[in-house]
């Protein structure tokens, strides 16, 4: 099927397969020297880095030979026009506003690539042995 | 008295010469198969020993420049840091390229990773912050290749210890 170039590119689909296989612990996002970046590489194949600055959230492509095939950005809170009937009744539920999907994919590459849980067991550890 | 049935009865020898021929053969096929996989395996260690021989680039030449760099960081040479790290950039995209098909999958991983790392150098060394500033997050960088590096590193001479192992 031929692609119709009118259309917008749709980044949803590769950001949601990486937010799912990160989620299942299958890509390992690593620091860099930047805060609030964090890298990751698919099969040595496609980098990927998403980075947050502010409120903006932003994810990079690059092909094995370090170009960019893709930028994409998206703020960390969901902008209100986008809100679902859910996301609005957890909204009123809990007080806090529904993070936008590259901001999840942030949170969770953060929390791979700091060792967030390994961290917080360690912390934990020490402040018994208090 | 079975041999004698066998001759009074042709029909039944025949089967049986004919099964015994079929097994034998099936026999030799398999041994044949096995014989050919294991000089395919050999054929392909001799042929990635030779591709390695004649390799351009070597991983031991990317940790020796390495080395360099941290020389360098450790200079406080930020406009050399940045030169060095360019030039090593480009050196692990050609390895990356030349090596591709003899590297693992997290071998890959690991050398896109220490490349995307070196591709920061030049935009923190061309940033707002101090120079000391600058080189800590230099250093940092640097800190992620030289792990990426030594991953690679490690699994290549343990390759490389199998292959001498193998007898190629």
């Amino acid at each position: 099927m031929a692609t119709d170039f009118r259309q917008g590119i749709n980044y949803g689909p590769v950001i949601a397969a990486l937010l799912r296989k990160s989620l299942e612990g299958k890509i390992d996002w690593r620091e860099t020297a930047e805060d609030e970046a964090y890298l990751a590489s698919v099969r040595g194949e496609m980098t990927f880095e998403i980075s947050r600055r502010g409120d903006a959230c932003e994810l990079i492509a690059k092909d094995q030979r370090g170009r960019t095939v893709f930028r994409v950005d998206e703020p960390f809170i969901l902008p209100h026009a986008y809100w679902t009937p859910l996301d609005q009744h957890e909204a009123d539920q809990t007080g806090d506003e529904p993070v936008s999907t590259l901001g999840h994919l942030h949170t969770v590459a953060r929390r791979v690539a700091m060792r967030v849980d390994e961290r917080l067991t360690s912390s934990l550890r020490l402040i018994e042995g208090l | 008295m079975h041999m004698q049935w066998l001759w009074q009865n042709p029909g039944p020898m025949w089967q049986w010469a004919g099964l015994t021929a079929t097994l034998a053969g099936a026999v030799s096929s398999l041994a044949a198969f096995v014989a050919a996989w294991m000089a395919r395996g050999q054929a392909k260690r001799a042929y990635q020993a030779a591709v390695r021989l004649t390799r351009v680039t070597e991983i031991t030449d990317l940790t020796a420049e390495l080395l360099e760099l941290e020389i360098l960081v450790a200079h406080q040479n930020i406009r050399a840091t940045t030169a060095k790290a360019n030039h090593l950039r480009g050196r692990i995209a050609r390895f990356l390229a030349d090596a591709y098909d003899d590297l693992s999958e997290k071998e890959r991983e690991e050398l896109s990773l220490a490349r995307e790392q070196l591709g920061k150098v030049p935009s923190i060394a061309a940033g707002r912050k101090q120079s000391d500033n600058k080189l800590a997050d230099i250093s940092i960088a640097i800190g992620a290749v030289s792990v990426s590096l030594g991953l690679v590193a490690g699994r290549r001479a343990a390759a490389n210890r199998e292959d001498r192992g193998s007898g190629d």
